[in-house]
């Protein structure tokens, strides 16, 4: 006989161990939930939702990279701004010393000591390294750009060379007095000049590579973070260093010594605009990389707290979750004990 | 009414209570075995003697039992699926870890990223393809989790289809006692337990509906119609495979000959255990394997190196595959690349080669100029590395075969590829846990009522004390009442 009512035993114990399972589980990720404070199985809670936080966490990745990455580029930008600096304040104060040589062609000794210690200086400044790369030399940095003009050097033999070619005398020779100043306006304009552009400058003094260092600095934005000491300004400045410490201005006549000094000022005058004109536009690089930075901080902000959102969950009711079933969990005990107690043989 | 009519009829009452207890005491025993019904007995006035025991009959509940088979196939179905699918979420774990393709493949990007930064460092040159070794490495083992995910549905088939086979063996030998008993009219409502629970056993693995003819005699179709069982066990066979190739499906079932799984199939199953392991090693482990094949073929693609004397070709750079000829063909998917996929040699200096490579070119030929980018050797040449940087994160196009979008960057790409497989974990454990509830509570109604309650039981035991205390004291009186009658006569 068959009642609607009817209840078998191992219905009724199966259901408290069933209950009990499904409880014992259920606190299992409840507690994994409260301790970290994320989802217990990020994927099977979120399913097609995790392409979301896998690609935030790709775009975490990424822009933390960005801002590693920046660091050393505004590190290079920074002290090629400081060179840089250096080298127009001591370009600046060869004017001077060329001004007052103008003035006292007498004391033509001190420019030409003042600008062999600058033109070393110059060197030495472009030769400038960080972390073992060239900061002048363009993409080229593991080789010094610029060698040493003194004691000896390609470009100097070249100079010689080419003071020879054009006055059929040696820089020291005696009749260079002689030169008149139109002539030495000749081999200023021409032959010296041909002497430190591009191509014979790269190849007697330069190692630099022409193309700068380009960095990206974020995700579509890749700028040049680096200058090389092939750019005009300098090679006018190392120019008129030279021209003053090695043509041999003492022993030229006064007309032709006045010419060569008027040529030195005006090339310094010149090199001392590009110079700045570099850094203007360093400093633009380190102020988009600047600006990407804050960009970046805020993508970071955002994005981290977008994660959170897609797999965190609240501390709070993941604790109270947890004593919520807990407390469930001691019923279900207490019941199961109780239906133990609960057979008739115990009455009869 | 006659002294030994009373007898006999206070006889038959002991007899009958006699039989009543030992099936009380049958459905104590087994008040907790599964699927045991609750037994009773059908007691018979026979007119003017008495009672008798006409049979034993057992509580039934065929449509309640039928819709527990269906949710138990549906529950397996499931079940087996989503194991393969815990299996195969072995290559993405919890994705904090970063230890997918996707989070590798993020890894690599950031590598290059630095080392563009500083593109004279030989440190960051090796950290980038240390970073592309382990994105190879890791595709590597992906592969081989898919390949034992389904390798072990392979197997999993395997012995559902032996333990099918067992199963209607028993069911033959069941079936034939519960015919013979049937006609002779024996006890058999044990034997229809057995075959209960036979039947259960077999809706594990496969989705199946019974007809039962005259004499009891039943018949098993699966739910798509192909005979299991009739008047003998017919054969389930399947090949298992050794190896599964990829991106091929593996053998099909067949049930008497008749294709039943696979896309050949001429009678489909629709549910059991069975079916669950197919889709996981044919579907959802094909799938899942063609989409780290075309994330390989990406990455191959992304660093393949360009023929720079302006001949046109590529060639395969920082990645390349075993057996590799030519980078692979755009939007095709390659099966079984991601098993194949490696860091070339010649970038790696754990094999002797140069990682600076990487940022110079000439990763594919390093014995020639022809794929060498920075021509002038220079140190901080950045150039290739940014290119490569924006192939990786620009849209490439991918077979739909790996059923995902067929254009998209790799890192899109490699992202969607885990949310694909979230996706069906979330969507299964849901089927599942919906089809397991089912099946539970279908077997608890069915168990409530069909099932053996002892304090029910022990009730009846009492009544029928009560009612052999009686008979006893029946005869005993009739005893009395015949002394009283033979000493009257002395």
């Amino acid at each position: 006989m068959v009642k609607a009512t009817s209840v078998s035993t191992s219905a009724l114990t199966n259901a408290t161990r069933e209950s009990r399972v499904g409880l014992q589980s259920k606190l299992a990720v409840a507690q994994k939930e409260a301790t970290t404070g994320r989802l217990a199985d990020v994927g099977e809670t979120l399913g097609y939702l995790t392409e979301r936080t896998v690609s935030l966490r790709q775009d975490v990745d990424r822009l933390s990279t960005f801002k590693d990455t920046n660091t050393i580029a505004s590190a290079r930008l920074s002290l090629t701004q400081t060179t840089l600096e250096n080298v127009g304040s001591t370009a600046q104060q060869f004017l001077q010393t060329l001004v007052a040589a103008r003035a006292t062609p007498s004391s033509a000794g001190v420019a030409v000591s003042d600008a062999k210690a600058k033109l070393v200086s110059f060197t030495a400044a472009l030769n400038t390294a960080q972390n073992g790369a060239y900061l002048f030399a363009g993409i080229n940095t593991d080789v010094k750009p610029l060698t040493e003009y003194f004691p000896a050097s390609a470009a100097r033999t070249a100079l010689a060379d080419a003071f020879t070619a054009e006055f059929g005398l040696a820089q020291s020779a005696p009749g260079v007095e002689a030169i008149s100043a139109a002539d030495i306006q000749t081999f200023l304009d021409g032959n010296f000049a041909t002497l430190f552009d591009h191509d014979n400058y790269t190849t007697t003094l330069s190692s630099a590579s022409d193309q700068d260092i380009s960095t990206r600095i974020s995700n579509n934005e890749r700028i040049e973070t680096s200058t090389n000491a092939n750019e005009e300004g300098f090679r006018k400045l190392a120019s008129a260093y030279t021209l003053i410490a090695d043509l041999g201005i003492e022993d030229l006549g006064s007309e032709a010594y006045l010419t060569v000094v008027d040529k030195a000022i005006a090339l310094v005058g010149e090199s001392i605009g590009d110079i700045t004109q570099i850094q203007a536009s360093l400093g633009t690089s380190e102020e988009r990389i600047a600006s990407a930075n804050t960009r970046i901080d805020l993508q970071l902000n955002l994005v981290k707290e977008h994660i959170n959102e897609l797999e965190g969950v609240d501390p709070y009711e993941a604790t109270s979750n947890v004593n919520a079933l807990l407390t469930q969990i001691e019923t279900a005990y207490s019941l199961t004990a109780r239906l133990q107690n609960l057979s008739l043989v115990n009455f009869i | 009414m006659s002294l030994t009519l009373g007898l006999s009829s206070a006889r038959s009452s002991l007899l009958v209570t006699g039989d009543q207890t030992s099936v009380i005491s049958r459905n104590i025993a087994n008040a907790d075995t599964p699927l045991y019904s609750r037994k009773s007995v059908q007691v018979v006035t026979v007119p003017g003697s008495g009672v008798r025991v006409s049979a034993v009959t057992r509580a039934e509940e065929p449509a309640l039992f039928r819709s527990v088979l269906a949710a138990n196939s549906d529950s397996n179905t499931q079940s087996a699926l989503l194991e393969s699918l815990d299996e195969l979420n072995a290559t993405v774990n919890d994705v904090e870890l970063d230890a997918s393709p996707a989070g590798l493949i993020s890894k690599l990007v950031d590598a290059v990223q630095g080392y563009s930064a500083q593109p004279q460092s030989k440190l960051a040159a090796e950290a980038a393809v240390r970073a592309a070794r382990n994105l190879s490495d890791g595709l590597n083992s992906a592969a081989t989790v898919v390949q034992n995910a389904r390798r072990d549905a392979d197997t999993g088939l395997s012995s559902s289809v032996t333990r099918i086979n067992s199963l209607l063996e028993q069911f033959d030998g069941v079936n034939k006692q519960i015919i013979a008993g049937t006609r002779s009219g024996a006890d058999i409502t044990d034997y229809l337990d057995n075959r209960d629970k036979i039947l259960q056993d077999l809706s594990e693995h496969v989705g199946i509906r019974t007809v039962t003819r005259s004499d009891n005699d039943t018949v098993i179709y699966t739910d798509s119609g192909a005979t299991l069982f009739e008047r003998d066990a017919r054969t389930v066979e399947f090949k298992p495979s050794v190896s599964l190739t990829p991106g091929q499906p593996g053998n099909a079932i067949f049930i008497d000959g008749v294709a039943v799984t696979g896309s050949g199939a001429t009678l489909p199953l629709q549910s059991g255990r069975i079916v669950g392991l197919v889709q996981a090693r044919d579907e959802v482990g094909v799938s899942y394997e063609r989409q780290l094949d075309e994330i390989s073929r990406g990455l191959i693609s992304a660093f393949a190196e360009s023929d720079q004397t302006g001949g046109g070709g590529e060639a395969p750079g920082l990645f390349t595959y075993s057996g590799a000829s030519d980078v692979p063909a755009s939007g095709i998917v390659l099966d079984g690349l991601a098993s194949r996929i490696r860091v070339n040699a010649s970038v790696d200096p754990d094999q002797g080669g140069d990682a600076t490579r990487l940022r110079d070119g000439g990763v594919a030929d390093p014995s020639s100029t022809t794929y060498v980018y920075n021509s002038t050797g220079s140190a901080s040449y950045s150039d290739r590395l940014n290119e490569v940087i924006t192939k990786l994160t620009q849209a490439q196009s991918f077979d739909g075969a790996a059923r995902l979008s067929t254009s998209a960057s790799l890192t899109d790409y490699s992202a969607s590829s885990v949310a694909w497989l979230q996706e069906a974990r979330k969507v299964t454990d849901n089927e599942f846990q919906y089809r397991d509830t089912l099946f539970k509570r279908s077997s608890e109604s069915h168990s409530k009522l069909t099932g053996v309650n002892i304090d029910e039981e022990l009730a009846t035991l009492l009544e029928l004390e009560r009612s052999y205390q009686t008979s006893s004291k029946l005869i005993s009186v009739i005893d009395n009442l015949y002394n009283t009658l033979i000493s009257a006569l002395g």
